[in-house]
Order: structure tokens, then C-alpha cells, then sequence
């Protein structure tokens, strides 16, 4: 096969690629899953309020908001979720969710109505002036198995965005959105799409 | 003699009085800068201290880790005996300054006393106590530091890095992002007789630690109310 040939082939499956939007459904590893656990097969979700554990809370955040998006961006995946709008009733910080302790976890997951429960935690959120902006957003996630008390999936998603310039320097108020909304599209990157995707669609 | 016009000894008095009101402003301003300084949480605990009392100070719990995927970074990479030396000296700082005749103990001075394996045996708990979380663990082994010393107090710190990636400029599109390293530097004072904080610190400066940096010496020294600025 000539040169010519190998060219004209790799061109024709890249666009074939984009018409068929293979590039769309990129999923990323995430950090953590639990072996032999397949997170498509799971139906509902419940999605509790996020944490909010930054060390920097001079930024204003909206958990409410935070919730719906997570939950929009979940759904589009195909799975069902059910938000819990009240708070965890316990204090949580990144280390305590980090360490695994059932007792703890069952005990976030109580406000949850279904068996898996996600918890999504707040860990940075900034904005900076300089000549332009930028916002920084840290955030990880959590899904619990409420009947056995542990993690089976875990995340992390980061958000850097910014834009130089006068025009950059105007945009500083809604840097913050934008990076927890690219460090939210990020986290969920690494959930796969439901396996009844196509038929709910 | 000179006879001032009515009208202008009349503003003359008017300016005077101004003149006292910023002076007594400026003087409240600078007073109350010091009362901030020289006051901070800790310093008054310590002063309160009894000056038979041991404070046996732990070595920071020094942990760094990559904001992307929680992978734990090798202290060594950023000097972590300096820093560890860095936060040591600053804690033995604010003890000694503000109240001399405290005895301190740390893993310089511990070696073959009783207290060597207490400091060891605390290690571990660094970071909890830090954080002001006391286990039963830790608790076991203030009840062996209060039986050397009744008058016994724990020093604990740690210093948590997220090490994020690096900021850019893209000349084409005009995109820019700064750097989301930051780092956190916590203090707890235990009293060991009763497990009770008496006096905790949380502190964050969105820097790589380093022991080169003036910022971050300042940070350090800002936690523990030695600075008035991060």
C-alpha cells in the first residue's frame, strides 16, 4: 500500500469519526471504581447537595445551582437522578470521605432514597485579576453504596479557565461559574453513558 | 503686636480641631494595629501557661499531593527538611517569645528521655491533631505525657500541599490561567490532662511551600500571629 493510500485512508476514518461522533463519547478513567462494579448498569442515583470543604470561601457559591447542573449533566447520560435538597446533617471534610469509614458514610448516605448516592465536594473555587482574568475550580465526587457503605466510584475534576485582555478583565465576575462548570463537565467525564442510553434517548 | 482678623482666627480654630481629630484617628489606627499584632489566640494560651508546664512539639505532618488525580508527591521534592525545620523553629518561636520558661520538647532534644517514644508514638496522629481530632490512640499516650508532667500540653502541625498545574498564556486565542497550587498550614494546642483544644489555627496562601520564599516564611509566621500580614 502506497503512501498515498495510508494518507487518504486515516482521513476518511477521522471523518468518518466526526460525523459519527465516536469523539463525543470519550470517557475518562476515573480515579477510583470498584472491581467488577459497572457503573452503567446502574438506574437511579441519589444526588445530595454538594459539600462545600474549600479552604478560600471568598468566592461566592451557589450549592443549590451546583446541585441542578450536576444533576443536568448526569441525566444526559441517560440515568435517573433524584436531587436531595437538604444537607448531609453531619460535618464533612475531603479527609473524612477520603478515609472509607462505613459508619460515616452510611450515615451521609441516610438522606439518599435510592441505593447509589453521590456526593459531590466543593474544594477550590478562585478568581484572580490581572491584565485579563482567571478562575481555578477543584472538585471531586463520590458514589456511594448505601447498603454496604462504601465508595464503589470516586473522581476528581479541575477547571482552569481565563481570558487576557481588557475584555478578559470585564469577564472576572463570571470566571468562578466557568471554572466549576469545566471542572464539573471534567469530573463527570469519567462516568459512562447508562446502557440504556440509546432506548431512553 | 499682630491682631489676627476675627474670621481667620475663627477657621485657624476650626483647622486646629481637625487637626486633633485625624491625629487621635491616626493614633487609634496604629494603636489597635499593635493590639492585633501583639494579641493573637495563641500567644494569650501561651502566656497562661503555667511556667512549670512542658509543651512537647510535634514534627509537622508535611504532605503534598497533585490536584489532578490525588497522587501523593514526594516531600523531598520540595525540601521537606527545610520546611519541617522552617515550621519547627517558627512554633519554638512563639512559645519561647512569649513565654520563656516553658520547657519545650521536640525530636531534637528527646532523644533517650522518657519523651522519645511518646513523640514517636504521636507521629502517626500528626495531621488528626492538627486538625484537632483526637482518638483514643492519641489520648492513651497524653494520659503517659501527663504522668511525666501534669502540666503538659501537645504542639501539633501540618502542612498540606495541592500541587496543581502551572498557569498559561496562549497568544493566539488570548486564553490565561493561573496556577491552583495552594497550601494549608494547621496548628492545634492540646491540653493532655483533659484531651481539650485549647487552641486551634487554620491557614491557606495559594503557594508551592517553600522555604526560599520571604511570602511564605511571612505565612508561616502569620499563623502563628508573629506577622500581621500573610
Amino acid at each position: 500500500m502506497g503512501k498515498s493510500s495510508v494518507f487518504h485512508a486515516s482521513f476518511f476514518i477521522v471523518v468518518l469519526m466526526l460525523i459519527t461522533g465516536c469523539a463525543g463519547t470519550y470517557v475518562t478513567k476515573p480515579i477510583y471504581s470498584q472491581e467488577g462494579f459497572h457503573l452503567e448498569e446502574v438506574q437511579q442515583i441519589s444526588l445530595l447537595l454538594p459539600v462545600d470543604s474549600r479552604f478560600d470561601k471568598k468566592e461566592n457559591i451557589d450549592l443549590k445551582k451546583i446541585q441542578g447542573k450536576c444533576s443536568d449533566m448526569i441525566k444526559k447520560k441517560a440515568y435517573q437522578v433524584l436531587e436531595v435538597p437538604v444537607n448531609q446533617g453531619v460535618k464533612i471534610d475531603e479527609d473524612d470521605l477520603k478515609s472509607g469509614n462505613q459508619v460515616f458514610i452510611k450515615n451521609i448516605c441516610a438522606a439518599g432514597t435510592s441505593r447509589y448516592v453521590m456526593l459531590v465536594n466543593i474544594l477550590d473555587v478562585s478568581t484572580k485579576l490581572t491584565f485579563g482574568s482567571t478562575g481555578n475550580a477543584e472538585v471531586s465526587g463520590y458514589i456511594f453504596d448505601k447498603d454496604s457503605g462504601v465508595a464503589i466510584w470516586h473522581h476528581k475534576g479541575i477547571g482552569q479557565v481565563g481570558q487576557g485582555g481588557l475584555l478578559g478583565m470585564l469577564m472576572k465576575s463570571s470566571m468562578d461559574n466557568e471554572a466549576v462548570m469545566v471542572a464539573l463537565h471534567n469530573l463527570f467525564s469519567s462516568i459512562p453513558l447508562q446502557k440504556d442510553f440509546k432506548k431512553n434517548k | 503686636m499682630m491682631i489676627l482678623n476675627p474670621n481667620l482666627s475663627t477657621k485657624l480654630i476650626k483647622c486646629n480641631s481637625m487637626f486633633r481629630l485625624i491625629l487621635i484617628m491616626v493614633g487609634l489606627f496604629f494603636c489597635s494595629g499593635q493590639v492585633f499584632c501583639l494579641e493573637s489566640g495563641l500567644q494569650e494560651k501561651i502566656k497562661g501557661i503555667s511556667p512549670n508546664a512542658v509543651v512537647v512539639l510535634l514534627s509537622p505532618d508535611l504532605k503534598f499531593e497533585s490536584v489532578v488525580d490525588e497522587s501523593s508527591i514526594d516531600p523531598a521534592f520540595f525540601d521537606s527538611e527545610k520546611l519541617d525545620s522552617l515550621c519547627i523553629g517558627e512554633a519554638k518561636n512563639a512559645v519561647i517569645k512569649n513565654n520563656s520558661q516553658l520547657r519545650i520538647i521536640d525530636k531534637g532534644n528527646a532523644v533517650r528521655t522518657s519523651y522519645e517514644v511518646l513523640l514517636l508514638s504521636l507521629k502517626p496522629f500528626s495531621g488528626q491533631l492538627a486538625a484537632g481530632k483526637i482518638n483514643q490512640d492519641a489520648l492513651s499516650v497524653f494520659r503517659k505525657i501527663s504522668a511525666l508532667n501534669n502540666e503538659s500540653f501537645v504542639l501539633a502541625h501540618d502542612l498540606y500541599a495541592k500541587i496543581g498545574p502551572g498557569g498559561y498564556w496562549n497568544p493566539g486565542t488570548g486564553g490565561i490561567a493561573s496556577t491552583s497550587s495552594i497550601s494549608r498550614y494547621r496548628i492545634a494546642l492540646i491540653r493532655c490532662l483533659t484531651g481539650d483544644v485549647v487552641w486551634k489555627s487554620e491557614e491557606y496562601i495559594r503557594q508551592v511551600p517553600s522555604y526560599k520564599s520571604s511570602k511564605f516564611i511571612r505565612f508561616i509566621k502569620f499563623s502563628y500571629g508573629e506577622s500581621n500580614q500573610k
